[in-house]
């Protein structure tokens, strides 16, 4: 399974990356990205709500989140 | 949003304590700087921690406020900071009325209307992008511990020491024009019908543009 890492990576990298790894995947697939960025744990989910996928959020530490993107459609 | 089952309880309550710890700290800070030093002193200190509280718990950042619409289309963040101005113009509306009425002079940040401020917005948009913060946004994800902003940190204190040395000069090339006060132009009913206007309007771009990106 594909994993994402955005670690250290300022706002806008994670959502860059999120926008060109969804596209390489198949609707049903799932990606899971690892941030610890506040800022990309606003716009990521955001976006990918918005865009119809389902989100899951969790805190795996302090200040760092895993996201599971699962692209539907 | 965030989910907190599979997260340690016993961290959870690590970081209240030392969260506590800090409140503590930060009120004896208080009462020392307002016994030894004049009262602004201490109320500065305690209105700056209250300002980076909220700022880091709302997640708000301005450079992303104007960037993601461009970059993703998304609007969340602009409409916010859009609402935040509605409000605090309707703070400063009141402040500014009744010092008027009162025969005062204005109160606020006047700078006169003119080129400088397109050419000193996009250099500052520029420095924001790169970096990755305006300078609240650079100074509370050091505060989060994010070590790259820390460079950044550096570049900031060297051009504002810079800046705050030649301001003198920058200040007498945009020279001594009278600044704009919309309402002593045109009154107040007027300038709030404006001021107002164009925030509704923006905001309302703002949705429509979101729902065009995301059809």
């Amino acid at each position: 399974m594909d994993k994402l890492d955005c670690i250290g990576e300022p706002c806008p990298l994670p959502l860059m990356k999120v926008e060109k790894e969804i596209e390489k995947l198949k609707v049903g697939e799932e990606l899971k990205i690892e941030v610890d960025h506040t800022c990309a744990m606003t716009n990521v989910p955001e976006w990918a709500r918005k865009k119809g996928y389902r989100v899951e959020s969790k805190e795996v530490n302090f200040g760092e989140w895993e996201i599971t993107v699962i692209k539907t459609e | 949003m965030v989910d907190t089952q599979d997260f340690f309880a016993e961290k959870m309550g690590k970081q209240r304590k030392i969260g506590m710890g800090l409140v503590v700290i930060v009120l004896l800070i208080y009462f020392i700087a307002y016994a030894l030093f004049p009262p602004i002193f201490a109320h500065s200190w305690l209105f700056g921690i209250s300002l980076g509280f909220i700022l880091q718990r709302s997640r708000i950042c301005f450079t992303a406020a104007i960037r993601d619409p461009l970059l993703f289309g998304l609007t969340e963040l602009s409409r916010g900071l859009i609402i935040s101005l509605a409000i605090s113009s309707t703070g400063y509306a009141l402040l500014q009325y009744y010092r008027v009425t009162q025969g005062l002079e204005l109160v606020g940040r006047f700078i006169p209307l003119g080129l400088q401020i397109p050419i000193g917005a996009f250099i500052f948009g520029l420095g924001a992008a790169v970096s990755g913060g305006c300078a609240s946004g650079t100074l509370m994800r050091i505060g989060e511990g994010f070590q790259m902003q820390l460079m950044v940190l550096i570049g900031f204190i060297i051009g504002s020491t810079h800046g705050a040395y030649d301001a003198k000069w920058w200040y007498q090339l945009i020279g001594d024009w009278e600044v704009t006060h919309l309402p002593s132009l045109i009154g107040w009913k007027w300038a709030l019908v404006i001021q107002y206007g164009l925030l509704i309007i923006l905001y309302l771009f703002a949705y429509w543009w979101e729902q065009k990106k995301f059809a």
